[in-house]
């Protein structure tokens, strides 16, 4: 980076002077004359009143010197260059020129929202709080959670106009000293103009750009990244962003709920093994369906399949044209869902589901036992508790479905071996995405598919 | 942590097995019924697993003699040049014709139970494109979906066997022993080969830290120990519900033993795309296995380049091919065992001897 030109007082006030949105203040002490500027908007007046210009009253009655010695509360910090000098005060700090030297203190006060429950991970039990927009509060939330000397920060600014602040927690001693490595120098690499948010962030440190699957974890809630840093994971918060993202990540991870940990184990577990059942009937089921019904129907039944084919009766198109035009029905109406507001939302769902769905098989276009396959996968999409899996989820069942058309199980079966070397492939900061299952950590399998009971004496790992 | 360079005796185990159980399993029933013809068969099996288990000692002896060397580094080592690179030669051919060998039973089965209309370069050319899509990364990619699968593949056998053990007459299976001793220890001619793959500890040797002679050994004849049990188990239960005169006649035993199983009030009732998920499986490792083997020894023989592997699916896609039937096929079987046995019985026997008497051993 070049350095900055070193900082003029009279000139920068000449500057200064020239911005609308600056205020200038001059206060006349005995011994000299100083200079307070701060932009009104983003600081905090009551606190520029209070803690500098009274400090500032008070000492020129009794102190001698320079006036650092007013403040004993607040850190001051010494400038010397002007982008610095710019920087500070577009932070929300108050700047005290004292003839040839700067100062900044922290007046900052940006409008937030209040800490909410994250709307994208519910729990029913658990901690409720989710992170907000500010940097400085979402660290806060954190130390909530995770009170140890361990924690260890970094700070990095990315995007050559917005400039954000981007802090990347670890734990010593836990977090890997090459993924560190890895994660420093792919962040150095950063060079984008400006990041809107997290997710941003999360797209310029992949390395897999073309995988459907998220190489990093995004979360909204303190606990989950607590326990991940615990793990020796890596975290990176973003300003202006609730969403925290945690590196490496695998698909095991992804699969883990924070409510797992809060009830005992056997019926975690089942719930557990019952989400890993409903992912995969996710993608599958009505690719199974339009196989067994277009290409093997001697696999079915014989009583399931003649109650098949009276349902199919005068259905004008093929089973698969029916399954895609089905899917995308249903993509249709979860976007529209998402998008619309929440008094409404759920009017469109019913319109959708019952309405749209019930009319279709009335009048024959679709066959009922297709819009029972396709909302029972749909259904079982929505227990995926990480929404980048289940967007990737979502888009391999159409390929599923193209599959089954063209090759029946056989070729379902060469697609699911394509997906599974897709994913031994892949990896998140050099992790396995697979781990533990290839290759094999079986003293992991005990907290990756089954969540066995917390040993008595030491804590969760989410 | 990050990638398989090393592996450790579970995972050597897992990729033994995965390439020594593979189309095997479907056609052994019937040839072993045809050659020992009585209930007793299964005894066969356990001859040959112990004849596999000697000739193993070949492989770990030179494994551990050259530790981290693979079968095609080794021969221009111990052979020289020229010598060497024909050794090679005849690996990476034996390879692909076993290669070919397993794609064209598997297609076979699929042609013949999944896919009747569908011809066959489809059936062929998908299996061979989405198995080539797993070597192009090279071999920790191969070792970690071996690793994934092979739960996927013992569960389906447990569950096959489970279902199937009420259709279990136990008459069938009925007297053991009442065969002469010949006629079993002849089975094992047919037995011996379904123990191929044995012989990938020197393939995959390059991810082998040096061991101990007795802790490799061990972990090979777990291996060859777990194969030959599921293989006596499958064969007790297939000639349980089958009978040794039904086994004779039907193409693919297994298959049908799965069909055969029927549940009422289960949602599939048919038990067979199950199964044939699972048996698919071990079909795809296998061929994985062998095609993997031809490629890296064509990274040996030629400049390595990406041509390289579309050659070999080229190759491989071609020989798979040749025949017209299935009947074809099986009429080559006896040349592809008599090929088998030279590539890993006499060549790696050679390898040892020559070793042995150069005193060279590459262990320091």
């Amino acid at each position: 980076m070049v350095r900055s030109p070193k900082l003029n007082t009279v000139d920068f006030l000449q500057q200064m002077q020239k911005m609308p949105h600056v205020t200038i203040k001059e206060v006349e002490l005995s011994i000299h004359l100083i200079h307070i500027l701060y932009i009104p908007g983003i600081t905090d007046t009551k606190r520029i009143q209070g803690s500098i210009l009274q400090p500032l009253m008070e000492y020129d009655t009794k102190g001698k010197g320079s006036v650092t010695h007013a403040f004993s509360a607040e850190p001051l910090i010494c400038l010397e260059e002007i982008d610095d000098a710019h920087h500070h005060l577009l932070d929300g700090f108050t700047l005290l020129i004292e003839e040839e030297t700067l100062y900044a203190i922290d007046s900052a006060k940006f409008s937030y929202r209040s800490v909410q429950e994250p709307v994208s991970e519910m729990t029913l039990r658990g901690a409720r709080d989710g992170f907000i927009e500010s940097l400085d509060e979402n660290i806060a939330l954190l130390r909530v959670h995770l009170r140890t000397n361990d924690l260890a920060f970094e700070n990095f600014t990315l995007g050559k106009k917005s400039f954000t602040n981007v802090s990347l927690a670890y734990m010593k001693g836990e977090a890997n000293e090459e993924l560190l490595s890895d994660v420093r120098t792919r962040l150095q690499q950063v060079n984008a103009t400006y990041i809107p948010d997290g997710g941003v962030v999360e797209q310029l440190l992949e390395k897999n750009s073309y995988s459907l699957f998220p190489e990093i974890q995004e979360t909204e809630r303190p606990t989950k990244v607590s326990s991940a840093l615990v793990e020796g994971k890596i975290a990176i918060f973003v300003e202006g962003s609730p969403t925290v993202l945690l590196a490496p990540t695998t698909l095991n991870a992804l699969f883990q709920k924070a409510d797992d940990y809060n009830f005992k184990w056997i019926p975690a577990t089942l719930i557990r093994l019952m989400r890993y059942f409903a992912a995969v009937i996710s993608v599958m089921l009505p690719a199974i369906y339009i196989s067994l019904i277009s290409f093997h129907q001697g696999l079915i039944p014989t009583d399931l399949a003649i109650s098949i084919s009276k349902t199919r009766e005068g259905v004008p198109i093929p089973s698969f044209m029916e399954a895609l035009i089905m899917q995308i029905t249903i993509e249709v109406l979860r976007e529209a869902g998402i998008r619309l507001p929440k008094p409404i939302g759920p009017a469109v769902s019913i319109v959708g589901a019952i309405v749209l769905g019930e009319a279709a098989v009335t009048a024959g276009i679709i066959s009922p036992l297709m819009v029972i396959v396709v909302s029972f996968a749909a259904i079982c999409s929505f227990t995926i508790p990480d929404y980048g899996l289940s967007l990737a989820l979502r888009s391999i069942s159409f390929a599923m479905l193209f599959a089954a058309a063209l090759l029946g199980i056989y070729g379902l079966i060469l697609a699911i071996f394509a997906l599974s070397i897709h994913l031994v492939r892949l990896k998140s900061f050099s992790v396995p995405y697979l781990e533990p299952f290839a290759p094999y950590y079986v003293n992991r399998w005990k907290d990756s598919i089954i969540r066995m009971k917390l040993k008595k004496g030491s804590g969760n790992n989410e | 942590m990050s990638d398989a360079k090393q592996l450790t005796a579970l995972q050597l185990v897992v990729i033994l097995i995965s390439t020594m159980i593979g189309v095997g399993i479907v056609l052994m029933p019937r040839e072993l019924a045809n050659e020992v013809d009585s209930p007793d068969l299964w005894i066969s099996i356990i001859f040959g697993a112990i004849a596999i288990s000697v000739i193993s000692i070949i492989y770990v002896l030179l494994a551990s003699r050259y530790p981290g060397k693979t079968f095609f580094e080794l021969s221009p080592l111990i052979m020289g040049k020229s010598l060497g690179f024909f050794f090679n030669l005849y690996y990476i051919l034996y390879s692909l014709i076993v290669a070919a060998y397993i794609m064209r039973i598997t297609a076979g089965i699929i042609k013949n139970y999944l896919l009747d209309t569908t011809p066959l370069y489809v059936i062929i050319g998908t299996f061979i494109l989405v198995s080539f899509y797993l070597l192009s990364n090279g071999a920790g990619d191969v070792v970690r979906f071996f690793q994934l699968y092979f739960p996927v593949m013992l569960f389906m056998f447990f569950v096959l066997c489970l279902l199937s053990i009420k259709d279990v007459d136990i008459q069938n299976v009925r007297p053991v022993l009442k065969n002469d001793f010949l006629s079993t220890l002849g089975g094992v001619k047919i037995t011996f080969f379904s123990f191929l793959g044995v012989e990938f500890l020197l393939i995959f040797a390059s991810l082998i830290k040096k061991k101990r002679v007795k802790s490799l050994l061990f972990t090979v004849w777990t291996s060859i120990g777990i194969t030959a049990l599921i293989y006596v188990i499958f064969h007790i239960i297939s000639i349980g519900v089958l009978g040794v005169a039904e086994l004779k006649e039907i193409t693919f035993p297994t298959i049908e033993l799965a069909k055969s199983i029927e549940f009422q009030g289960f949602f599939f009732e048919r038990f067979e795309l199950i199964f044939l998920f699972g048996w698919l499986t071990t079909a795809f490792t296998s061929f994985t296995a062998y095609a993997f083997s031809m490629t890296l020894g064509l990274k040996r023989l030629i400049k390595p380049s990406n041509w390289m592997l579309l050659i070999s699916a080229a190759g491989i896609f071609t020989a798979t091919l040749l025949p017209k039937g299935l009947t074809e096929v099986f009429h080559y079987s006896a040349y592809i065992q008599i090929i088998s046995l030279i590539a890993i019985v006499a060549l790696p026997a050679i390898l040892l001897i020559v070793s042995f008497f150069r005193g060279d051993s590459y262990a320091s």
